[in-house]
């Protein structure tokens, strides 16, 4: 078992954020968490990375509870916002900082960032620009690729697709699926891009007010399950 | 090795802060600025024991400033409290990195050893001390008293640190803080306590080698340590969710506002900017209340200090009490709508009223705090003429002046960063225009105060503030149209987040 959820509960002052009884993600999944704003999806992240106390329940991390142990960082890559950057290093100093926490030598980030070389566009690398100084898009893809590039064994990225133009939308959508099929890595990846979530996702969570309301398999009808769904919500 | 890296970051963060990215020549005026006041420092440090053995208060001047030691803590933690930046928000990019949370507390509580807030009383001090401690005790002792004051600052920046996270936690905190400021005047005043005799006592045992001292201190460095290690933790999970629990301030309640149609709607939303966002409020709302706090204390203490002071004193305390909001804000002409600028550039309401809102919103504090400085007037505390005067030329001639940062300004200010002592928002015409508004018109003052005398000096403010004030319609069009041909420029800059 990869990651545990049990008996989860987030509150922000009086209101239920997220409330899990139980979720299990297996090695290997690649889920998709689907929902409107503020049904908990970042939140869900927060907690699976201890940036949020828990009020009750816990998480855990290749059997290590989140909250207690801090051994779970090193196979766990994630990218959750633009905060999470340190927006006064260029992209290279970053990278390598990253990849150094990761013990990564220079040598073998270069070679990791092969892959992501037409994600990046020539929009990266060698601008001689701080982080702080580039578009919102390209820190996306400077903190997804810093997420990426350590081979994590559980990847979280909150909203990937955010700001990106199409082509890259696109590029990292398969870069995305290209890293779960090659390293078994999971993959807990939130959207609120249906379709590019049923296009990748094995399993897909549906939350709505911080409950699971739809734990799907992927299949060739769950996109259009989904529509339903939200335009019902709409009408309701 | 992450120590040694963080270190570099830390350095990183300095020397890379934006506000030093653009102009070099803004870059070394601010280094000749430090370096004059880091000189002007250690030339009073060093007259300083014979100012002290002035004043009688001991035999010898290190024991009359250790009897000082407890308002010198007050000044301190004041400054800081203003001006220092909160730390515990600049670790969140570490936080997902296999880095231990511990270490990075750790890392964070270890920089108040090279914060600058922290050995800036030092270039007081160093000169001082060898001149008046090295006579009495030994070269060592000295080492160790000078050494001593560093760990005071520090321990002060230490209590500060727990009085801030209290604060982040509920408004009410306020009241420690409150308490920390008044409690050694408290001690002396009301409970009639010598403290600063016993202090010289507590120092003069400690530079004697008195091992109980050291003993002490040393459980009490450790324990604020301790506490501020453990509340980290805590106060690290409450400000990475607390956007989400903010409760928002009851000011929609101004109804009274909407009489005054878009100019009301404007001073509606400044108020609601000011009150809701952490940045501006931190800089407003507490230094709002202690610089008019103390300007009325200073009236009424017994040995009022404008009278020793002198009346350059007195102008610029008046000068920054009356025209606090606008100097502080005014700082920020535009740059503080900079997330929004581009939805109301593009709405019907146009930006001159949003001007003009800003000038009638300053002005009307301005108008407020004078109305409470004519209680003392009519008690004979001040000259109600100087007062008057000091009023005009604030809302006049000096409003004025700040309001050209409106044409200047092209930085983006995030409302919602806190920390005082922050660049963002402030570039290098924001810094000239406030350093020439906060001395120029001072100094100017002061010359004309010496040689023709108050009633001159009173009648020059009082006519240029009325020139200024009653074409204060004409200088905002003015302002406005010279902003107009800026604006795509100043635009482009406020999208620069």
């Amino acid at each position: 078992m990869e990651l545990q959820i049990q008996n989860l509960i987030k509150k922000f002052g009086n209101n239920i954020a997220l409330n899990i009884s139980e979720l299990n993600i297996p090695k290997g999944t690649l889920l998709g968490l689907v929902g409107n704003n503020g049904a908990g999806k970042t939140t869900l992240f927060r907690l699976i990375l201890d940036l949020l106390k828990a009020d009750n329940g816990y998480v855990l991390n290749n059997g290590l509870d989140v909250s207690k142990s801090e051994f779970w960082k090193s196979h766990t890559g994630s990218f959750i916002d633009s905060r999470f950057l340190i927006e006064f290093l260029t992209p290279e100093e970053y990278l390598y900082f990253v990849g150094e926490a990761y013990g990564l030598n220079k040598e073998t980030v270069n070679e990791r960032l092969q892959p992501f070389s037409r994600f990046m566009n020539n929009e990266i690398f060698g601008h001689k620009k701080y982080i702080r100084n580039f578009s919102s898009g390209n820190k996306q893809k400077i903190g997804i690729i810093a997420a990426m590039m350590i081979h994590p064994e559980i990847l979280i990225l909150d909203e990937p697709f955010n700001f990106l133009d199409p082509s890259s939308q696109i590029e990292i959508r398969d870069i995305i699926l290209k890293m779960n099929q090659e390293f078994n890595t999971t993959v807990l990846i939130s959207s609120h891009n249906l379709s590019y979530t049923t296009d990748i996702s094995s399993r897909i969570i549906l939350l709505e007010n911080g409950i699971v309301k739809k734990d799907l398999n992927n299949s060739a009808d769950v996109l259009t399950e989904l529509n339903e769904y939200f335009i019902l919500q709409t009408n309701v | 090795m992450f120590q040694q890296q963080l270190r570099q970051h830390q350095w990183e963060s300095f020397s890379r802060n934006s506000m030093f990215e653009r102009n070099l020549a803004i870059r070394i005026f601010i280094y000749v600025m430090y370096g004059f006041l880091a000189l002007e420092m250690l030339g009073f440090g060093f007259f300083l024991d014979k100012i002290l053995l002035q004043t009688d208060t001991y035999e010898r001047a290190i024991d009359t400033f250790n009897s000082f030691l407890p308002y010198i803590f007050v000044f301190d933690f004041v400054v800081k409290f203003i001006f220092k930046t909160k730390e515990s928000m600049q670790i969140i990019p570490y936080l997902t990195l296999p880095i231990k949370r511990n270490l990075l507390f750790d890392f964070l509580l270890r920089k108040e050893f090279t914060n600058i807030w922290n050995f800036y009383i030092l270039f007081l001090v160093i000169p001082f001390a060898f001149k008046a401690v090295m006579p009495f005790y030994s070269f060592p002792a000295t080492v160790l008293y000078v050494l001593l004051i560093y760990l005071l600052c520090i321990t002060n920046s230490l209590v500060l640190n727990i009085i801030n996270n209290l604060i982040s936690r509920s408004f009410w905190f306020y009241i420690v803080a409150a308490i920390r400021v008044t409690f050694p005047f408290f001690l002396v005043f009301v409970c009639k306590i010598k403290l600063g005799y016993y202090l010289t006592l507590l120092v003069d045992m400690y530079l004697n080698y008195n091992l109980w001292i050291y003993a002490a201190f040393a459980v009490i460095f450790a324990a604020l340590w301790f506490i501020n290690r453990l509340q980290m933790r805590s106060i690290l999970y409450y400000e990475l969710q607390g956007d989400k629990i903010d409760k928002i301030s009851s000011f929609s309640s101004l109804t009274f506002l909407n009489k005054f149609g878009t100019i009301g709607d404007f001073i509606s939303l400044e108020l609601k900017m000011i009150f809701r966002s952490p940045r501006l409020k931190q800089k407003t709302v507490f230094p709002g209340i202690l610089i008019n706090g103390f300007f009325f204390y200073m009236l009424y203490s017994a040995d009022n200090v404008f009278a020793v002071g002198g009346q350059f004193f007195f102008f610029f305390y008046g000068i920054f009490s009356i025209g606090f909001l606008g100097l502080v804000m005014g700082q920020f002409l535009f740059t503080s709508e900079s997330s929004f600028f581009d939805g109301l550039a593009s709405r019907k309401a146009s930006i001159f009223e949003l001007l003009k809102s800003k000038y009638i919103l300053y002005s009307s504090y301005s108008l407020l705090i004078t109305l409470l400085l004519l209680i003392p007037a009519f008690q004979g505390k001040i000259n109600a003429l100087l007062l008057l005067s000091l009023f005009f030329y604030v809302i006049g001639s000096i409003y004025f002046l700040i309001f050209q940062n409106a044409v200047y300004n092209k930085t983006y200010l995030d409302l919602f960063d806190k920390g005082m002592f922050n660049w963002e928002g402030t570039s290098g015409n924001t810094f000239i225009i406030s350093m020439f508004v906060m001395f120029v018109p001072v100094v100017l003052l002061v010359i004309l105060n010496v040689i023709f005398g108050e009633i001159v000096t009173c009648c020059f403010m009082l006519f240029t503030g009325l020139v200024f004030t009653l074409t204060s319609k004409y200088w905002l069009a003015w302002t406005y149209k010279r902003f107009l041909k800026r604006k795509h420029k100043n635009m482009e800059g406020f999208r620069s987040n």
